[in-house]
């Protein structure tokens, strides 16, 4: 079994990662969220919490980062899938460093350009993907939608 | 007779004051109606409406389920829980130029979703209340559409087989 670490943001990015999770739920999972008792919603025991953050909170940021390294240390992945926000890129980013496989699925609220994360991710994630057709280039792929 | 539920939520990040404000407007002539609203918003009063900055999940589940109408913010949360629980959706995107959001992305996401079964859009305030005048017209949502959806997980779990 594969170890796979899911990572998404309490809202919109939880509620469409759970739209995925039959494509995972049969490996070794460890789920990280940012808000107490969303993951209990969903009947997951396994999952780690991580305080939100984005790009205009500078010091949330780094301990949102500091908390991802210890999730990631030791749990160890062999992948790492996220749907994001901000804490799902700093685990890609992680996921990078230690030479896991690396995914980035932006919203599917984006239909005019990737989110800011997902324009970051796009330069070294191993695989990103969009869920709009017309977003997909040389390095964003389209395969499927959540809708 | 019973009262209708109407729940109304900006989400986990951003207060949506305009949204709320023609929401509370709206309670004011409707007293067969209760409202309780998610605002992430501490600084403002309502007086037809009872507000809440934040929900607990278990507190959103509860309101979700038991809601008959759901009003919220242009986000996928508000729309997926639509979609889950069976309910009517009215969707206000926030604007950029209202400092309402980092970008105009909620405009694309009521444009997607805009006409689906359930799903209903407010471009403006006065569609807004258009809508709520509405409310006990409204059909509900259901999740159809999972062929994409199936898709995209067959392809996650090649890749994750690969690995």
């Amino acid at each position: 079994m594969k170890k796979i670490l899911v990572i998404a943001s309490a809202g919109g990015h939880w509620k469409e990662l759970m739209l995925l999770r039959p494509a995972f739920e049969s490996e070794n999972v460890k789920y990280v969220t940012t808000m107490k008792g969303l993951p209990e919603q969903n009947g997951i025991k396994n999952y780690s919490l991580v305080c939100d953050s984005n790009k205009n909170e500078k010091l949330r940021t780094i301990y949102s980062f500091i908390q991802m390294i210890s999730v990631f240390v030791r749990f160890w992945p062999d992948i790492v899938i996220t749907t994001g926000a901000a804490p799902g890129l700093l685990g890609l980013v992680l996921g990078k460093l230690f030479f896991k496989k690396t995914i980035w699925i932006d919203s599917v609220a984006n239909a005019e350009e990737l989110s800011l994360s997902g324009k970051i991710s796009r330069k070294f994630a191993d695989i990103v993907l969009t869920q709009w057709e017309q977003l997909a280039d040389d390095k964003v792929q389209y395969k499927g939608s959540v809708f | 007779m019973k009262k209708a539920f109407v729940f109304v939520t900006t989400g986990t990040q951003l207060p949506f004051k305009r949204m709320i404000d023609i929401v509370d407007n709206w309670a004011a002539t409707e007293p067969n109606v209760n409202v309780i609203a998610q605002t992430a918003n501490s600084t403002e009063s309502y007086e037809h409406i009872t507000t809440v900055d934040f929900l607990s999940p278990d507190k959103y589940e509860e309101y979700t389920t038991t809601a008959d109408v759901i009003v919220g913010h242009a986000g996928m949360g508000t729309i997926i829980t639509g979609f889950e629980k069976n309910k009517p959706v009215i969707l206000m995107a926030r604007k950029f130029i209202h400092g309402e959001h980092r970008n105009d992305h909620q405009q694309s996401t009521v444009n997607k979703f805009d006409g689906i079964k359930g799903i209903y859009t407010a471009n403006d305030e006065s569609e807004l209340n258009d809508l709520l005048l509405r409310y006990k017209e409204l059909e509900c949502a259901s999740d159809a559409n999972i062929e994409s959806r199936n898709t995209l997980i067959g392809y996650l779990k090649n890749v994750i087989a690969e690995v």
